[in-house]
């Protein structure tokens, strides 16, 4: 909860109607008055916009939780799918207001060799990691690793299990 | 975001005085590592610069020279007998396939082109018998390509076979496949006309070698 541009914004010009009341030349004890009046409306004002603000966070963040933290692929492909790009979204959404980091872990399914699969894998992570960028995600809070075919969720062969283990985990 | 577990890394490990080198410690890929036959190079997978690229390290210097890099995967380098050029897997035409890479001229040279996955390439010592993975069909097969003939002959008929290593001698081919859902052994002879499964009773065995021919 770093980041909350409105309520910073009103509590600037909440603070300057009582520095400006506070210093108009007189000090008497109506204008006092008036001035914690300010001060008090003000920090109301703040605690108002922050509740607020916590709110639409938690709303942003249970979205990103309700869509999941796996992201699916296609075999041989790192190129994000319609269905992944939608749940990418609503982690970018929780991101943005927010300033957790993630790692991103890029697996693939158990056929082709064990070192394409590592590359695969860290593919896999970086398009979730470019596609996060491009949307205003900053690199440094993004750390993608590759499992490659190394770490299946579920075993066995078959298209079955092999469409479960091709995947970017955000974590 | 749960803590960081130790990265990979590429290590030299002394068998005889039981030491051990760490050689890179790269961010991302640390991989693929493989012996030049002179032993004073190390072939290796590198992704620090972004997409894998294959990097040879002097092992004397430790200085690290790339291969001519390129944004797809590069990847499983395998070095000739002679050690003037490396085997590598490569997905820059679209899928993975066999290229070479002369070490004098930096020349590059596509050497699969039957079926759409060729990858992990061993030499044999006569520097003309290359085994491979093989996909067919949608099943993964071990193949052996002559470098002089240009021909691919499939040597297995399992599905998910994988990790080929050819005896010193050039006669049989050790490989990893997957029987009754089990990580096992098996050989095939170069031609192909002798298959069988290595015993292992229990777990998972994978990525096999054959130990170099002793001189002494």
């Amino acid at each position: 909860m770093k980041h909350l541009p409105i309520a910073g914004k009103a509590i600037t010009v909440l603070f300057t109607a009582a520095l400006l009341v506070a210093c108009s030349g007189s000090d008497t004890k109506k204008e006092d008055e008036a001035a914690a009046a300010a001060a008090a409306a003000a920090a109301s004002a703040q605690q108002a916009a922050a509740a607020q603000a916590t709110a639409e966070q938690q709303r942003l963040q249970d979205a990103a939780n309700a869509v999941g933290n796996v992201f699916y692929f296609e075999y041989d492909s790192s190129t994000l799918t319609p269905a992944a790009i939608d749940a990418v979204n609503a982690h970018i959404a929780a991101l943005q207001g927010s300033d957790s980091n993630v790692r991103l872990e890029g697996h693939t399914d158990e056929r082709g060799t064990r070192e394409y699969n590592m590359a695969l894998g860290e593919r896999r992570a970086n398009s979730v990691r470019d596609y996060m960028v491009a949307n205003g995600i900053a690199t440094h809070r993004i750390e993608s690793v590759s499992y490659g075919e190394e770490r299946p969720v579920s075993y066995g062969s078959g298209e079955s299990n092999w469409s479960q283990n091709r995947r970017v985990e955000l974590k | 975001m749960s803590p960081l577990r130790p990265a990979p890394a590429i290590y030299r490990q002394d068998l005889a005085t039981g030491q051990r080198e760490q050689l890179t410690n790269f961010k991302g890929l640390n991989g693929a590592p493989a012996w030049s036959p002179d032993g004073n190079t190390m072939a290796m997978v590198l992704s620090k610069d972004g997409s894998p690229d294959i990097y040879l390290m002097n092992l004397t210097t430790k200085r690290l020279t790339r291969i001519p890099r390129h944004y797809a995967i590069d990847t499983e380098p395998a070095w000739m007998p002679d050690g003037k050029s490396l085997l590598f897997t490569s997905d820059r035409g679209g899928r993975p396939q066999i290229y070479r890479y002369d070490l004098r001229t930096g020349a590059i040279e596509r050497l699969t082109f039957e079926g759409s996955y060729n990858a992990r390439a061993r030499v044999a010592q006569d520097g003309r018998n290359v085994v491979m993975v093989h996909q067919q069909g949608g099943r993964f097969h071990i193949a052996l390509l002559d470098l002089v003939t240009n021909r691919t002959q499939v040597l297995t008929s399992t599905e998910l076979d994988e990790s080929p290593s050819i005896a010193p001698n050039g006669s049989m081919v050790l490989y990893a496949t997957k029987y009754a859902e089990r990580g096992i052994l098996a050989a095939v002879s170069v031609d192909g006309g002798v298959k069988f499964r290595l015993p292992a009773r229990e777990g998972d065995v994978r990525e096999p070698a054959w130990s170099p021919y002793m001189s002494r």
